[in-house]
C-alpha cells in the first residue's frame, strides 16, 4: 500500500516549482527579446527653440553672387546649415544644392556650410553671413531654403544633426 | 504479478515524457508561427525599423514632369516607393525605376530632382513613400514604411 502511494508522487514539488520557474524565465527571455525593438528610442532631433530667419538672400546678377545672411534667433547655438534654392518659378521644392559653391571652401561640410569644425560657432542673436558663386548654368534663383545644423552629444557621441523643424525659406532679391 | 504489469511507466518517466512532449510540440507551433510573422528589421542600433519610419523628415513636390525630394531630417532614407494613383487603378513603382536616383540614397540634407513625367502620365495623385534600409539576422535588408508615413502630390 505504501509502495503504491508512493509511486504515484512523481517528481517532487520542489522540482515541479523549478521547472515552472525555469519555464517562466524562458519565455520572458523569448519575448524579450522579440518586443525588444519595438522599444521607441528617442530620435536624433535638434531641440526645440531651434530657430534661424534669413535677414537677407539677395543675388548680383553681374557678379553671380548670392549673399546670405541668417540670423540666429532660437534659443541654441547653431554650427551653419543646408542651403538649397530653386531656378523655377514654379517649382515649391527647393532642390539645387548651392553648398559647393560657397566662397570660402574651408565653411563646406558635406554638403552643408559650417563655420568651425564641431563647433556650434552661431550663438543666439548673433548674424553670420555667406557668398556664394552661381554658376551662370544654374540660371535665376528664385527661393533659398535654409535648414540650420548643430553638433550635438548624443549617447556620448557627437553627432551632426539636421534641424528640419527650424527650416526657413525666403525669396532671391536681385540686386 | 497481474497487478504489477498494469502500472506502466515510472510517474517519473511519464512526466519526463510529459514535459519532454510539451517542449517539442512548443517548439514546432513556435517555428510554425515565426514563419508567420517578419523578420525583425533594425536601424540605429536596434530600434525597429517600423519605428524609425516614422521620425523620417521629408518635403516633395510634382511640378511639370519633374519631382523634388529633400530630406530634411536625420535618416537617410534609401530609396522613395511611389504610388501613382490614376482613376480607376494604381502603380506602385520604385523611384529607382523611372529615374536617376543615386543609388546611396539621400542622406541627411540631401536633394533630388529628376523628370518623371512619362511614368505618372494620367495621374490624379503620387503618394511618396520612403524606403529605409537596415539590418537583420539575415544581412541588411530594405523597407518600405507605411503608407501614413509617406506624403501624397496631388498632380
Amino acid at each position: 500500500m505504501n509502495r503504491k502511494m508512493q509511486s504515484k508522487r512523481g517528481v517532487s514539488v520542489l522540482i515541479g516549482y523549478i521547472l515552472l520557474v525555469v519555464f517562466a524565465v524562458i519565455i520572458a527571455a523569448i519575448v524579450f527579446a522579440w518586443l525588444r525593438s519595438y522599444v521607441p528610442a528617442e530620435a536624433l532631433n535638434c531641440p526645440e527653440g531651434t530657430s534661424v530667419s534669413i535677414q537677407e538672400a539677395s543675388f548680383n546678377s553681374a557678379t553671380n553672387q548670392l549673399n546670405i545672411t541668417i540670423k540666429n534667433n532660437g534659443r541654441f547655438d547653431i554650427a551653419g546649415f543646408f542651403i538649397h534654392a530653386t531656378n523655377n518659378s514654379s517649382q515649391e521644392v527647393e532642390t539645387i544644392d548651392l553648398s559647393n559653391y560657397s566662397t570660402v571652401e574651408d565653411d563646406v561640410f558635406g554638403n552643408s556650410i559650417v563655420y568651425e569644425f564641431n563647433e556650434n560657432f552661431i550663438g543666439s542673436d548673433e548674424i553670420a553671413s555667406s557668398t556664394f558663386n552661381i554658376p551662370s548654368s544654374l540660371g535665376t534663383l528664385y527661393l533659398v531654403r535654409i535648414i540650420p545644423v548643430r553638433f550635438q552629444i548624443e549617447d556620448n557621441r557627437e553627432r551632426f544633426v539636421s534641424c528640419g523643424d527650424a527650416r526657413t525659406e525666403r525669396s532671391v532679391a536681385p540686386v | 504479478m497481474v497487478k504489477s504489469r498494469k502500472r506502466g511507466v515510472s510517474p517519473v518517466i511519464a512526466t519526463t515524457l510529459l514535459i519532454a512532449m510539451v517542449v517539442v510540440i512548443g517548439l514546432i507551433i513556435f517555428l510554425w508561427f515565426r514563419g508567420f510573422t517578419q523578420e525583425a528589421i533594425t536601424k540605429f542600433g536596434g530600434t525597429n525599423i517600423q519605428l524609425v519610419c516614422r521620425d523620417v523628415q521629408f518635403d516633395s513636390g510634382y511640378s511639370g514632369g519633374q519631382i523634388s525630394l529633400v530630406n530634411l531630417g536625420n535618416v537617410p532614407i534609401y530609396s522613395f516607393q511611389l504610388k501613382i494613383e490614376k482613376p480607376g487603378s494604381h502603380d506602385t513603382l520604385d523611384i529607382a525605376e523611372i529615374s536617376d536616383w543615386p543609388a546611396e540614397g539621400l542622406n541627411q540634407g540631401g536633394v533630388f530632382s529628376d523628370n518623371i513625367a512619362s511614368a505618372v502620365s494620367g495621374a490624379d495623385e503620387i503618394t511618396v513613400i520612403p524606403v529605409l534600409r537596415g539590418t537583420s539576422k539575415s544581412g541588411a535588408r530594405t523597407h518600405v514604411c507605411d503608407e501614413q508615413d509617406g506624403e501624397v502630390i496631388v498632380v
